[in-house]
């Protein structure tokens, strides 16, 4: 069996690097697709264009981005809250049925049960090894709280500024909160999100994609749960 | 492999962690502040 090949930056960082990229590439093209398409409004408007500088700080920029944000840290956030608790039989993202639940501390190397190579948070015992048991849910849904904070604010300015300038009241906090508007906006992203990680879960029981660790091995019986390829 | 040896095997993961953890504060505090501005 070969160990695993060390060294390289990019090479050991290859997943996370090839997202992040993707992403830089992504928002660029949002922004400069955004600022066109907000430039040809304020002209069937009769209004003034903004330059690309004047797009990227405008709420309107600010709500698009926020809004996609929370909606997938709100995903994965629930994604891994809720296989904690639930199963779908077959799935390799899901345990084994019966061993729903946070599980034993010996099961999760915690305390006495640590091993030499475990984290010192997961040795200390007490409140650290609580805060760090729980550490990836608690930033990722810091993350979705603090997205979604933005999307109220940046969504608040933006409306107001479209309310302004067709000669309506402008909306305040509250009113915006309880809006179709905001929860227009909401809404729409988490549908979209919730559908691809249920079928996600069932999908992999039946299909699969050979070399991936999403999916079980292309052999294995749909029956088994847990195990990846 | 000894204790200091793996800190430093995993020394790029911490700095693509902190990457990716900068960029995303940084973002929230962006939106939630000029995004605020209303012109």
């Amino acid at each position: 069996m070969r160990g695993p090949r060390r060294g390289s930056f990019l090479r050991d960082n290859g997943l996370s690097l090839f997202f992040g990229a993707i992403f830089l590439a992504a928002v660029a093209g949002q922004a400069l697709t955004g600022w066109a398409a907000y430039n040809n409004e304020q002209i069937a408007d009769g209004l003034a264009t903004i330059s690309l500088l004047g797009y990227l700080t405008s709420a309107s920029f600010c709500v698009d981005v926020a809004e996609n944000w929370q909606s997938e840290y709100l995903q994965f956030l629930l994604y891994v809250w809720a296989t904690v608790w639930l199963v779908q039989r077959g799935s390799p993202e899901s345990k084994e049925q019966g061993s729903e639940g946070t599980e034993s501390e010996e099961d999760q190397k915690i305390g006495s049960h640590a091993d030499a190579s475990s984290p010192a948070w997961a040795k200390a015992g007490g409140p650290r090894t609580r805060l760090f048991s729980n550490s990836l849910i608690i930033v990722m849904g810091a993350i979705f709280i603090g997205s979604w904070l933005a999307q109220l604010v940046a969504g608040l300015a933006a409306y107001n500024e479209e309310q302004l300038v067709q000669l309506q009241d402008p909306l305040d906090w509250g009113q915006y909160l309880w809006s179709a508007e905001f929860w227009n906006r909401t809404l729409q992203n988490w549908q979209s999100e919730f559908l691809a990680v249920g079928s996600m879960a069932i999908f992999a029981v039946f299909l699969r994609q050979r070399g991936s660790p999403e999916s079980k091995p292309v052999g294995e019986e749909h029956e088994k749960t847990g195990v990846t390829g | 492999m000894t204790a200091r040896f793996r800190v430093a095997e995993m020394k790029s993961q911490r700095i693509v962690f902190g990457l990716y953890l900068g960029l995303i504060v940084a973002g929230l505090v962006y939106f939630s502040t000029i995004g605020a501005l209303q012109r």
